[in-house]
């Protein structure tokens, strides 16, 4: 299978990179039992559900306020922009020509793939993706990748 | 200019560029962190009088302060990514900048830059709308590293506009 040569072009943006800053479930759980065992100590305390109800959800806001700044890196970047690119996926690896830059990955840099309706995206050790979009393949070509990378265990 | 390098970035080197991870996942410990002391210590001295009320008070600090604990910890355990820290070998020309592994390759043309900033420890070079890319400064003889500077200097990417 070394002499594979697909080649793809495609002026779609990447898809599929997880959010690095996406909060875990537990992160979740964690602060809604805090808030929640707030309001019932309160109560319990003696204090009027009611007026213990509104203090934490005016704490909450001041805290989330005070807090607006780490909270920023997450904002919805701008869309990237589309400019066309060209993959040429070989037996040895992966190379990506956009108009300013080249990157190349030899295929034991990528441990994982995911396939996505848009896109092959390929996983780094490092959580990094590499994508591949589905697009610009041909019947053959796709399944030619796909039995390559069987081969290769890295579909999941 | 030609100027190649091999040098192993540290995870000292990432301090100052990189946010961990989890300082964005964790973020809502820090609210409900800071909600559990500062509740607790309002039931504690509005309500000082009333044993449930101190009771609770202390509860909800001591929770407060252990998820502000726990979130720090998370943090400082989040570490740098082993393939950042690989040898890693840089090329400088008049053209582009390269920065290679054995497995990975990475070339970027001059004309996808749009600024550089030097910092202490190394050159940031941000791409439009891309990537940013950072070449160490550790490995560069003085003469070098004055060589860099003058040339993104005279490219105008230095103090430019990110």
């Amino acid at each position: 299978m070394t002499d594979m040569r697909i080649e793809v072009s495609s002026d779609l943006p990447p898809v599929g990179t997880p959010p690095d800053g996406k909060v875990p479930v537990w992160v979740w759980a964690v602060s809604a039992a805090m808030i929640g065992s707030a309001v019932a100590g309160a109560g319990w305390a003696g204090v009027p559900l009611p007026v213990a109800l509104i203090a934490a959800v005016v704490l909450l806001l001041v805290l989330a306020l005070a807090n607006v700044r780490r909270f920023a890196p997450v904002r919805r970047r701008p869309a990237p922009p589309r400019v066309e690119r060209r993959w040429i996926v070989t037996g040895t690896g992966i190379e990506l020509t956009e108009a300013q830059a080249v990157s190349g990955w030899r295929w034991p840099a990528l441990v994982a793939v995911d396939e996505t309706p848009a896109a092959y995206v390929f996983r780094q050790a490092d959580r990094r993706t590499v994508n591949l979009p589905r697009a610009g393949l041909t019947e053959e070509q796709e399944t030619q990748l796909r039995t390559f990378l069987s081969e290769r265990g890295l579909l999941i | 200019m030609r100027i190649e390098f091999t040098f192993s970035r540290g995870p000292d080197y990432f301090s100052t560029i990189m946010v961990p991870g989890n300082v964005l996942r964790t973020r809502p410990l820090w609210v409900t962190g800071w909600f559990g002391v500062v509740a607790g210590l309002a039931l504690a001295v509005l309500l000082g009088g009333e044993l449930r009320a101190l009771g609770v008070g202390a509860g909800l600090v001591l929770a407060g302060a252990a998820l502000l604990l726990v979130r720090t910890w998370l943090i400082r355990a989040d570490r740098v990514p082993e393939s950042f820290l690989s040898s890693r070998r840089w090329l400088l020309t008049d053209e582009y900048v390269e920065s290679r592994t054995d497995l990975t390759v990475a070339r970027h043309y001059w004309a996808g830059f749009r600024a550089a900033a030097i910092l202490d420890h190394l050159y940031m070079l941000f791409c439009d709308r891309g990537p940013m890319l950072d070449v160490p400064r550790e490995p560069l003889t003085a003469e070098q590293d004055e060589q860099f500077a003058a040339f993104l200097r005279g490219r105008g990417l230095l103090g430019a506009q990110r």
